[in-house]
């Protein structure tokens, strides 16, 4: 594929009114042959002549078109993630597929990492045709009518491009239809983060099924996390831990029927045996920038450390403590006025916002795994890329000392 | 009232701008709102032991010698027994001489046993001196530079000492002949040892500012040149020390880089922070992005380094941390 960078096609959404904008606000750097230019026009033109199929459309246009019927049934929204070797036509091929079952595309985003040697790679954007290898990261979000295109076929069809394009990673996920994800959420003692993702979960904001809590502290009855279980009927599972006993069996007897794990300042050490049982995500929160501040008490090494900075980082569980790919981090200035108490309050509640953040992200697809110990991520805008993770090869080339463009050439 | 009147009665100025009965005498405060040409601007820090009627005895100085204080910060961290403020206030040097200043000070940093007192009058001072060390990489040199040129560093450069060698028609020289800085290069000689030569083109400084300077500067030469050395490391410390911090950064997965000012000690981008700035990066952005970022975010922090450390914004705190007002 030729796309070299990240970019966003996005057509005017339906909005409640039934108006739509049919406007393709394209921002794609095509960099080869021309063909390609022409065939991405052929796939937008047809895509734009398909949008003429919705009667909402029809009922904002002033003026005759006498082919088109009015759908039944409303529309649901659809998002699709493909995470694949890159190759040219990926792009067109998706977004035919969709707009073959009357999908309309309202916002894609691409992501093919550039080579890793970036000498090459401004080889590569002055045209000497040197192809970019790597993976492609490319998330679409699309409304589709569900009856023109059932859930089985969507299924389907995607399944069939996922295997034209050896791809790593294909999900498809409608969340109207589809079943919620299903966590459960480990927490010791500390449970402010706890409280925030329940009361959010509560709100609506936290589009999960919780199916459990379970912490190694034990919590009494009229504790406000106990009520608040009890009156949405949320179980909590009390398991101490001992140096010798991390109740990792019991754990995973718990937790079998989950989508992924939320560890909400849970302070015992997954081992690497329970990750590999698990096998599924889990995302955890540390209340400081990592990579610094590692282990236990981050606020206080924080405070002792003088930084004027604090933060959160949200990140996927591996086997090295607070090592695996970050997903979010959030920051806030400290100064000298501050004391160990404002660091802490400062850190929790960063590390609230941050999992909260990185939970959604995930649920929303948004998050993959990219290179060794990265994620690809974007909240506000359209496309988070993955985390997905190997690692660098050890022969990258050394950075150059003076690295601005102009001295390259 | 009573200080303000006898202020105001001890003082030409305010006499002469007053255009009604003595007894009805404005508030002296509305008086930094009239331009008045021979007042001046001073600052003073003050550290020493905490106890009662520090601030009393501080602020009745100043306004017995007819200076009125603008800003005032003071800062006491709690269960510690010490004592923090700086005070910027204008006066009029005829009526408070700059000895008679240093003296009221002095004796007052005795009455309280200051770790350390220090007035500045930043017009009739002399500016600070500093000397820059870089090395091959000159963002940071070339920013200080124009912000100098700008006026916004109020500082003089004494000299730019550098390990890497620059010919003559580099926009640096150039910049450095027209301004009459000399630019030193440490050949790497066999009689003398480098820092011995740095030494010797440093004594004439204040303070030394490492915009870039690779070189590690050992616990003997710090201990030497006895003052302050401010360096900017590319990277949100304690993450990334040591070299390439941006590739560090790049390679770890980070969601945030940032750059860090700090004093420089024995330990490697060790020393207490002076000031840090972050900026987001996504997977969008490539090892070259990232660079950018960082470098553009060491030249700003670096300047505000300077710039509080010149205006006595930064004292050290505890053992590894700083108190910027």
């Amino acid at each position: 594929m030729s796309l070299k960078y990240a970019s966003k096609i996005s057509t005017g959404s339906v909005d409640g009114t039934g108006r739509s904008e049919i406007g393709c606000a394209i921002a794609i750097v095509l960099e080869r042959e021309t063909r390609e230019r022409e065939r991405a026009m052929g796939v937008l033109r047809r895509i734009s002549s398909r949008t003429l199929l919705f009667p909402r459309v029809l009922e904002s246009a002033n003026r005759s078109l006498n082919t088109l019927p009015v759908p039944s049934t409303p529309l649901s929204n659809g998002i699709h993630v493909l995470y694949c070797p890159d190759s040219v036509g990926i792009v067109a091929k998706i977004s035919e597929c969709i707009a073959s079952r009357g999908g309309n595309i309202l916002e894609a985003d691409i992501f093919v990492p550039q080579n890793k040697n970036d000498h090459s790679s401004y080889l590569l954007y002055r045209g000497s045709g040197i192809h970019c290898q790597g993976a492609v990261a490319l998330k679409s979000e699309f409304v589709f009518d569900p009856t023109k295109w059932p859930r089985a076929q969507m299924d389907e069809d995607v399944l069939n491009l996922s295997k034209k394009f050896n791809a790593n990673r294909s999900v498809v996920r409608v969340p109207s239809l589809d079943p919620k994800y299903k966590i459960a959420v480990l927490a010791s003692k500390q449970d402010h983060c706890l409280v925030d993702l329940l009361h959010a979960w509560q709100d609506g904001k936290l589009p999960v099924d919780i199916s459990s809590i379970i912490s190694n502290h034990d919590r009494l009855p009229n504790s406000h996390v106990i009520r608040f279980l009890e009156r949405h009927n949320i179980p909590y599972h009390y398991l101490s831990t001992t140096k010798e006993n991390k109740r990792e069996d019991e754990i995973l007897h718990l937790v079998q029927d989950t989508d992924f794990l939320v560890l909400a300042r849970y302070m015992q050490v997954l081992s690497r045996s329970f990750l590999n049982r698990y096998k599924k995500d889990i995302i955890n929160i540390h209340h400081g920038l990592l990579p610094s501040f590692k282990g236990g008490n981050p606020s206080r090494q924080a405070f002792n450390a003088g930084v004027k900075l604090i933060g959160a980082t949200s990140h996927f569980v591996t086997e090295e403590l607070d090592e695996g790919p970050i997903i979010e981090q959030m920051v806030e200035r400290v100064s000298h006025k501050d004391n160990l108490l404002s660091f802490v309050q400062k850190s929790e509640n960063l590390e609230k916002q941050c999992l909260l953040k990185a939970i959604k992200s995930y649920c929303e697809l948004r998050v993959l795994p990219y290179e060794e110990n990265r994620t690809v991520a974007n909240g506000t805008q359209s496309f988070e890329g993955a985390v997905y993770t190997h690692h660098l090869p050890s022969d990258v080339m050394e950075y150059p000392v003076s690295c601005s463009p102009s001295s390259l050439f | 009232m009573n200080i303000l009147r006898r202020a105001s009665s001890s003082s030409p100025i305010v006499i002469a701008s007053m255009k009604r009965p003595f007894n009805t005498l404005r508030i002296s405060a509305e008086l930094p709102g009239n331009p008045s040409p021979t007042l001046a601007h001073g600052i003073h820090v003050f550290h020493c032991p905490d106890q009662v009627g520090i601030v009393a005895k501080l602020s009745e100085c100043i306004a017995s010698r007819g200076g009125n204080i603008l800003v005032a910060d003071i800062f006491v961290p709690q269960n510690k027994n010490v004592f923090y403020s700086r005070s910027e206030f204008v006066f009029d040097p005829i009526k408070w001489q700059r000895k008679q200043m240093n003296n009221d000070f002095l004796d007052l940093s005795k009455m309280f046993n200051a770790v350390k007192s220090l007035v500045r009058v930043p017009s009739v001072d002399p500016k600070y001196k500093i000397a820059v060390l870089a090395s091959k990489q000159d963002h940071c040199l070339v920013d200080l530079l124009h912000a100098w040129q700008d006026g916004k560093l109020p500082v003089h450069i004494r000299s730019v000492i550098s390990n890497h060698d620059r010919v003559p028609n580099t926009h640096v020289i150039r910049f450095l002949e027209r301004h009459d800085i000399p630019y030193h290069y440490l050949s790497k000689s066999k009689e003398k040892n480098i820092e011995d030569e740095i030494l010797d083109l440093v004594q004439d400084t204040d303070f030394l500012v490492l915009a870039r300077y690779m070189q590690v500067l050992s616990g003997t030469f710090l201990k030497r040149y006895g003052k302050d050395v401010i360096n900017i490391h590319h990277g949100l410390l304690p993450s990334f020390k040591g070299g390439n911090p941006s590739r560090q950064a790049f390679e770890a997965g980070v969601k945030l880089i940032g750059a860090t000012s700090h004093f420089v000690t024995e330990e490697l981008d060790g020393g207490p922070i002076i000031e840090q700035m972050v900026e987001r990066v996504s997977h969008k952005d490539n090892l070259l992005s990232f660079i950018q970022k960082s470098e553009n975010l060491e030249k700003q922090c670096l300047l505000k380094a300077i710039k509080s450390y010149c205006e006595l914004r930064v004292l050290p705190y505890e053992e590894n941390r700083t108190v910027v007002f």
